[in-house]
């Protein structure tokens, strides 16, 4: 039994390799190996697309199907979620070293030094 | 026998005490930073107390006329609502203090809800995005594979390791931080996260940063907010470096926090993302103004320090603090059980 998540990845990480809009059927081609019915894919798109993560076009008879941004630019918005939640705001997630003062940053350096 | 006008006077100088004057000394002092347990237990009975006596103040000189004591009045008011005549012998300014009073009660309570419901939202849309990006044990790390077991990687160089509470609660490092810290000082940052996700920090947290946003005008709410989220880190950093060596936590804040600011590091914060990433400049400052004006003192050194001296309070203090948070907590019940009449 394969994970949701790891389906889900292994999509987008079809869509990101192909750059290019790309039909149901087309993906499951390039995920051969894995032996997935189009009606599996089918819903694992829709549910990419429901995350916001892909996009759906409409493409004479079929559905194609691509990848709303890249890895980098995915991975940049969560990073900068984690990094905007300093200390006092609803924080969604609890970081191990929030924000950083100056005070903070010459108290270390100098506890380093002593050693 | 106190009128029930001295008994609304007590509980609203009870929670005007604990809201202001009592809220900033505790923000200030720094005991807790040596007992983080019970500093985090007497700021939940402050916030507990200080929020029902306010509404029991209101209560009590709304209801003056309908018993002989809080709960009496309150349910010959309910006993009234049923029978269809809900301010049956209030007068107009019992009325509107009832009003207000009722207004507070909900005022802080939608706040916290509120807080809660955009709190898991953002949780599911940041975790939905992390299942897509992150592997489990990237091949660089292959030999801290057993440390890594259940532990999300995201590809990033910024070193930062957090973690996601709630019911699918994730631990989650940057491949920046595997690359800064050895395997001990990894295992001791994972064992901080799992320490947050076990003990539900997140939800001693909660109320105090939610009346934190919404209310943080008022003098010292903000403030408590603040030192709350403090003590929770200092609570995780006890929880994880039980049974090991407290230096290696302490090298682990030390080397993340230089790291993290700008000054120090120049290559360090930036991201590593291609430079058209549209997300990509906000991820740049780190340490900056914004971050730095909301945080009082040095708290990561702070809590460096304290790893080195552990150094404990004597335990009739930590006796004193507790026995303090379960005075306060009695005080408005006591107030409230009071007879008028």
């Amino acid at each position: 039994m394969v994970g949701r998540g790891e389906l889900e990845r292994a999509v987008i990480e079809a869509l990101w390799a192909s750059g290019t809009p790309m039909t149901a059927r087309s993906v499951t081609e390039s995920l051969a190996g894995r032996e997935l019915a189009v009606t599996t894919v089918l819903t694992v798109l829709s549910r990419l697309e429901s995350k916001g993560v892909v996009r759906r076009t409409r493409d004479g008879r079929a559905h194609t199907y691509q990848a709303v941004a890249g890895r980098a630019e995915h991975t940049a918005d969560l990073m900068r979620q984690v990094l905007e939640g300093a200390g006092d705001r609803d924080d969604v997630l609890t970081r191990f070293v929030g924000s950083v003062s100056a005070e903070d940053v010459a108290a270390l350096r100098r506890a380093l030094d002593e050693r | 026998m106190p009128t029930a006008a001295a008994l609304a006077a007590a509980l609203a100088l009870t929670s005007l005490l604990l809201a202001s004057p009592v809220s900033a000394a505790l923000a200030r002092s720094t005991w807790g930073w040596r007992a983080p347990r019970p500093a985090l237990v007497l700021w939940q009975a402050v916030c507990l107390s200080a929020g029902v006596s306010a509404v029991g103040a209101g209560v009590a000189l709304a209801v003056e006329p309908l018993g002989d004591d809080v709960g009496s009045g309150v349910r010959t008011w309910f006993r009234n609502v049923v029978d269809g005549h809900p301010f049956r012998g209030q007068t107009p300014a019992e009325i509107a203090v009832g009003a207000a009073s009722s207004a507070i009660a909900l005022v802080l309570f939608a706040v916290l809800l509120r807080s809660l419901a955009l709190t898991l939202r953002r949780r599911r849309a940041h975790r939905a995005l992390l299942v897509l990006l992150t592997d489990s044990c990237p091949a660089t790390a292959v030999d801290r594979a057993d440390l890594l077991a259940g532990v999300r990687i995201l590809d990033h160089r910024t070193a930062v390791a957090y973690s996601l509470p709630g019911w699918h609660s994730q631990v989650v490092l940057s491949a920046g931080l595997l690359d800064l810290l050895t395997r001990d000082e990894l295992a001791a940052v994972i064992s901080h996260e799992r320490a947050h996700i076990r003990s539900r920090h997140d939800l001693l947290v909660l109320p105090f940063q939610a009346w934190g946003s919404a209310l943080g005008r008022l003098p010292g709410v903000r403030q408590a907010a603040v030192a709350v989220g403090e003590l929770a880190e200092m609570l995780a950093d006890d929880i994880a470096v039980r049974g090991t060596d407290p230096r290696v936590l302490a090298r682990a804040l030390a080397k993340v926090a230089l790291a993290m600011s700008p000054a120090t590091s120049p290559a360090g914060a930036p991201a590593t993302s291609p430079a058209g990433a549209p997300a990509a400049p906000a991820v740049v400052p780190v340490g900056a103004p914004p971050a730095a004006s909301s945080v009082p003192g040095p708290v990561v050194s702070a809590r460096v320090t304290r790893l080195l001296d552990r150094r404990r309070p004597p335990r009739w203090q930590v006796a004193a603090v507790y026995a303090l948070a379960v005075v306060l907590l009695c005080v408005p019940v006591v107030l409230l059980l009071q007879s008028w009449r």
